[in-house]
């Protein structure tokens, strides 16, 4: 009796569970047909496999020209002659609409307009207008990509510079050229993926630090390698007197044997890190030499990069090694020219920091593109801000500062899968809002990544318990700036 | 209950067709609008009923007769007194604008018909349920009517295109369809439209928004100034005039733009998006929407992983283009180290490699011949190879390839010219391959994008670097001297000492390094035949013979810049001229800085320089005065004498300065200084009137 209470309650269940089993697997497969991706599994979770583009990129590798200090958008590719009409004027409130003022303008009762002292015309195809400062940039006019319209959220320049490097203000973050080292691996094992060069102007400087090269998180093969800008551009590489390069081969075989087993015991990934850095710096011994020698390069390439190319450690100098670096597959090349802050004294120290920059900078774009190189390359020209649209301190046409502007600056860039011969975006006549295309900073690193065949959402790094990206939990890709 | 519910039913539709009727004169009461808004809720209710009712007719045979008839009256009665209810709020409803009026009218009069119906089936219900044909006909009939008026209904919230509208929305194909019309659609149409056609003005149509409103044509093409939508919308928020009216959704900046944009290029309602020059604005703001991947797809199958590790070296790196991508691109690196062997062994991987980067490696003619097996090549690189072109034609079995780079080699024309013929060739890179200028000419017929690169224009002067100081730093320590050199062959380096600026003719030429006997300043100058000679640059020089033992500050620097130690003021070292963080500098503002030296043994002084930076932008300016004290053996620390610094009358540029104070004593043993920071910015200073910073970072004895 209790038996076939049993079997006719299993029965009964067997035959509802099927029954409703079958209606609800049919009503969820129905609806899945809505829903195409929803039994693909999470990509991002299941993780793309690294050293590889996530799909086939334009650019190949970047090189870019940092201007650390904020170059003034309103003297360089921002033309606004309204400004010279109103200059004297007291920015209306409307305009400012609550902008948060740095320490160095809060205390100003009024906000004089000042326009730009510096002529600008019209050049290239695009008809985009610079300023007579950068002559030698206006003439590959038809190479480059000006956006107008970058914005960013930090006012001061360490979070802003730090922002701009590593997609968050604080600074714990991988750099740029970590995450596309981590991203896509190295394409020439004998040099460092990332590389730092540093040049300073004659301008009012601010420090550059190595947080803003960090390898963050991330493995410490992936830290950008800081050139030094004396005669010998990476110190301590050539071996030792009295070592010879059989013996030091026998020497790093050794040290490899003895890391290994440091390894085996504590299991440290720095450690098999450490053992790739050394044999790394073991073939920089050939490869560097190569570099840095300019006996195969055409004499007039002095004439074009200037002739302080030849005087390590100036801009012209790095922005040379630069495309040499690049061409030898670096795939990320990082320049920082300090001394664009021009809070006072603007007239007189911008020319000069023109000077260092408009030459070698337009060369590098050319002499890419004579090799044929600089469609897989990707060249970035600009700063961490922009520069405000009235004076800073005292106020006169041709003597005035400008201070810190988050809400719209101008950048180039050039190459690799980027529009050239374009202008993108604008900013209203007073210069100060941005009224079309914005491009913010988490923009600008979607945009660089997908050039460079990555798709942002999808290259992560799980750390203390979530996964971090370089555009973190924003960015879209700026279709616009794409050729 | 039943009775309450029939009576109310009639009395409603009664109300309903009165109020129809009048409706021209009917004024709704504010707080009655409420009425007329739980019509979207309540209109659910009968159609549900309905339904219900069709399929419960359908079961009537397995229902007893009593039990049916029961429930059939109440469903009828609910039935009636919901739709009547419904229909009477919608009425009521309608009353509020913003409806377009041809779909209000079908939707409100068969509604109303609806009720009736519905209230005329609950009334004569024995009649029509006694028999089955009626009843069958009843109930398919109200079914209909109730799909039709609630079709009308529905068209008047999701639009009349909802339900079938996929298949007709069309893509606009001009500027005004694309960009301007969905403003005014936005901002405008909810008070210039058909129905509610306020100032007069229609936006519905092209044809009625071109003939304006009371106050004239919206705008005048090419004419801004003069376009009334702008004027309008320019004017004060407070003001009346002011379109879109306050409290409505106003126009963005970027709105703004497009309106002003598109009447700027002369408010032409047929320019075509397809007709755009890529330079205009509407042009970028037309492309600028999708991000597009264009994957190009290969037919070859991709080469195993392991035969990619088994070919890659350090010196050749050997990788898919793209995750998943069959094709391969493969880079020589460090030219050294090229194996000819490794080139050859790609052949394994012929068919993958799209390309190929041999660029600086040691390459000759012979490679042609290897390279030509990877037939699906796209990019070929040979940049500063060692070919001529021998054998070249070989590569037009690489029927894709797209891009040749060769410049930087000594490729002929001759040889060059047998693949120019190459139907997929498109870019060829030629800089630096020595043609004569005829050459050139001749290869830009072909029609391809031929990259010739930089040529110096030798009309063109450049001016040359100046000169480089050699010496680590600016100290001169006993007897060392100051060493120049220039990066350029055959440069003149000129100088001068006394301060003047360095004539390219007439001034010293640097020939061996140079001395100093105190402080001082030397400028110099590079000149060089064909060049513009550089600017001067100025190097100021310490001299230092002797070391102070210690140094105790009577006055505390700023907190913020307290140096690094001690003997901040006497470890020879400078600090950064640039970076006035650095902690070699000392900062002074609110006090003097008051500072006792003391030497070792009595020392014979000629004189001592004070170090210190000048930084205008960030107000470290130079001190006022210097107060010097002395104190001689057996003797007390007596004063000695004031000096006055040169105060600046501009903005400068960053550096380090000294202030020279000649002594000439001997046995000193202790030296006091005061140096007093500027307590006034000057007037051409963009911090006029506030205090200045004194920044020190070294003191001199010589």
């Amino acid at each position: 009796m209790e038996n076939e209470f049993l079997k006719s309650r299993l029965n009964v269940n067997r035959r509802h569970f099927l029954g409703k089993a079958a209606v609800g697997l049919g009503s969820l497969g129905l609806g899945s047909l809505l829903m195409p991706n929803l039994f693909k599994g999470d990509t991002a979770e299941a993780g793309l496999p690294l050293g590889l583009p996530h799909f086939a990129p334009k650019a190949k590798r970047v090189i870019y020209l940092f201007q650390n200090g904020a170059p003034s958008q309103l003297e360089s590719f921002d033309y606004k002659p309204m400004l010279n009409k109103l200059a004297g004027q007291d920015l209306p409130e409307s305009i400012r609409n609550g902008q948060r003022l740095t320490g160095m303008t809060a205390s100003q009762t009024n906000f004089p307009m000042v326009g730009s002292y510096f002529k600008f015309a019209q050049h290239g195809k695009s008809g985009a207008w610079i300023s007579e400062l950068f002559p030698n940039i206006a003439k590959i006019a038809d190479d480059i990509c000006i956006v107008k319209t970058m914005n960013t959220e930090a006012i001061n320049h360490d979070p802003a510079l730090t922002f701009l490097q590593t997609g968050a203000q604080v600074g714990n973050r991988p750099s740029m050229g970590a995450w596309l080292s981590y991203g896509l691996g190295s394409e020439n094992q004998n040099l460092p993926a990332f590389c730092v060069l540093l040049s300073r102007g004659r301008g009012n400087g601010q420090g550059v630090y190595s947080k803003l090269w960090t390898n963050g998180f991330l493995d410490s093969t992936h830290q950008g390698v800081v050139f030094s800008s004396g005669e010998d551009p990476i110190l301590y590489l050539n071996n030792p007197e009295g070592t010879d390069k059989t013996s030091r081969r026998r020497m790093l075989d050794k040290l490899a044997e003895l890391n290994h087993l440091g390894f085996e015991v504590n299991r440290d990934p720095e450690v098999e890190a450490k053992i790739k850095q050394y044999e790394m710096a073991y073939r920089m011994q050939t490869a560097v030499p190569e570099l840095t020698d300019l006996s195969k390069e055409p004499d007039h390439i002095i004439k074009m990069y200037g002739p302080e190319c030849l005087v390590p450690g100036t801009y012209a100098a790095n922005a040379l090694l630069a495309r040499k670096l690049s061409e030898s597959g670096v795939r990320f090349v990082q320049l920082y020219h300090q001394g664009w802050d021009q809070h006072g004294n603007l007239t007189g120290e911008m020319p000069l920091q023109a000077q260092d920059v408009d030459r070698a900078s337009a060369a590098l774009v050319t002499d890419l593109k004579q090799r044929g190189l600089l469609d897989e390359t990707l060249v970035i020209w600009g700063g961490e801000f922009g520069r405000t649209n009235y004076s800073q301190g005292k106020f006169g046409v041709d003597n005035y500062g400008r201070d810190h502007h988050p809400r719209a600056y101008s950048i180039w860039m050039a190459g690799g899968g980027i529009k050239g011969g374009t202008v993108y975006g604008e900013t209203d006549e007073l210069g100060y809002n941005i009224i079309k295309d914005p491009v913010h900073i988490h923009d600008f690193h979607a945009t660089v990544m997908h050039t460079m065949g990555l798709n942002h959402e999808q290259l992560n790094y799980k750390h203390l318990g979530r996964r971090y990206r370089l555009t973190d939990i924003a960015g879209k890709v700026i279709p616009g700036l794409l050729a | 209950m039943k009775r309450i519910l029939s009576y109310a039913c009639l009395g409603l539709n009664v109300l309903l067709l009165f109020v129809a009727l009048f409706e021209n004169q009917v004024q709704i009461p504010g707080w009655f609008s409420f009425i007329g808004r739980v019509h979207p809720l309540v209109l659910h209710i009968p159609i549900g009923l309905t339904v219900a009712l069709l399929l419960f007719n359908s079961i009537k045979p397995k229902v007893d007769e009593q039990s049916f008839d029961i429930i059939l009256d109440f469903l009828l009665l609910v039935l009636a007194f919901t739709s009547v209810l419904s229909a009477f709020a919608g009425l009521v409803l309608s009353f509020e604008n913003g409806y377009d009026a041809e779909t209000l009218k079908n939707h409100k009069y068969s509604g109303i018909g609806l009720s009736l119906l519905v209230y005329l089936i609950y009334e004569f219900r024995n009649k029509i349920f006694s028999s089955k044909i009626t009843t069958n006909f009843t109930l398919v009939f109200t079914v209909a009517a109730v799909v039709v008026v609630g079709h009308l209904g529905g068209n008047i919230t999701h639009g009349e295109e909802f339900l079938f509208g996929e298949k007709e929305a069309k893509t606009p194909e001009t500027t005004f369809d694309k960009f301007v019309c969905p403003i005014l659609d936005l901002k405008c149409k909810s008070c210039h439209n058909d129905q509610k056609t306020k100032g007069q003005l229609n936006m519905s149509t092209i044809e009625k928004i071109k003939k304006g409103g009371k106050s004239g044509k919206l705008w005048v093409g090419n004419d801004t100034l003069n376009s009334h939508i702008l004027k309008r919308a320019y004017l004060d928020l407070e003001d009346k005039k002011h379109m879109p009216p306050k409290g409505k959704p106003q126009l963005t900046a970027q709105e703004l733009l497009i309106l002003k944009k598109w009447i700027q290029d002369g408010a032409k309602y047929d320019q075509k998006l397809t007709d755009l020059k890529p330079s205009s604005f509407f042009y970028s703001l037309n492309t600028n929407s999708e991000v597009k991947i264009a994957a190009k797809s290969y037919t070859f199958s991709a080469a195993s992983e392991s035969t990619l590790t088994e070919l890659s070296t350090p010196f050749c790196t050997i990788k898919p283009i793209a995750n998943g991508s069959p094709a391969v691109k493969v880079n020589f690196y460090v030219s050294s180290k090229f194996d000819p062997k490794t080139l050859s062994a790609l052949s394994k991987i012929g068919e993958q490699i799209v390309s190929l980067n041999l660029s600086k490696m040691p390459v000759k003619d012979e490679s042609f011949g290897e390279i030509s097996k990877f037939q699906n090549l796209e990019y070929l690189n040979l940049n500063q190879t060692n070919i001529t072109g021998k054998g070249i034609e070989k590569l037009k079995s690489c029927k894709n390839l797209e891009v040749l780079a060769i410049a930087n080699t000594k490729i002929s024309f001759e040889n060059l010219q047998k693949i120019m013929d190459m139907p997929s060739l498109k870019e060829v890179y030629l800089w630096e391959t020595k043609f004569i200028k005829e050459q050139y000419e001749q290869l830009k017929k072909s029609r391809k994008r031929i990259e010739l690169g930089y040529i110096p224009d030798e009309s063109e002067t450049l001016k040359l670097n100046p000169p480089i100081l050699v010496n680590e730093n600016q100290i001169l320590e006993g007897n060392s001297t100051i060493t120049l050199k220039h990066t350029l062959q055959n440069v003149d380096i000129r100088y001068t000492l006394d301060g003047t600026n360095p004539d390219s003719s007439k001034s010293h030429i640097y020939k061996s390094p140079i001395s100093l006997k105190n402080y001082g300043s030397i400028k110099t100058i590079a000149t060089k035949n064909g060049w513009l000679a550089s600017e001067i640059k100025d190097f100021y020089f310490f001299k230092s013979n002797f070391q102070a033992k210690s140094m105790k500050l009577r006055t505390k620097p700023n907190p913020q810049y307290p140096g690094n130690s001690d003997l901040t003021l006497i470890d020879r070292k400078q600090g950064d001229a640039v970076n006035f963080k650095d902690k070699n500098w000392l900062g002074f503002r609110e006090n003097p800085m008051e500072v006792l030296f003391e030497f070792e043994k009595p020392s014979n002084l000629n004189g001592l320089t004070i170090s210190y930076a000048e930084n205008t932008g960030q107000y470290i300016m130079p001190p006022v005065y210097v107060d010097v004290y002395i104190k001689e053996t057996e003797k007390k620390l007596i004063y000695f004498k004031k000096v006055n610094v040169a105060q600046l009358t501009k903005m400068t540029l960053n550096g380090t300065k000294g202030i020279d104070i000649p002594i000439n004593k001997t046995n000193i043993e202790q030296i006091k200084i005061i140096v007093q920071p500027i307590s006034k910015l000057p007037s051409w200073h963009p911090g006029k009137g506030d205090k200045g910073w004194f920044f020190v970072d070294e003191v001199f004895f010589y």
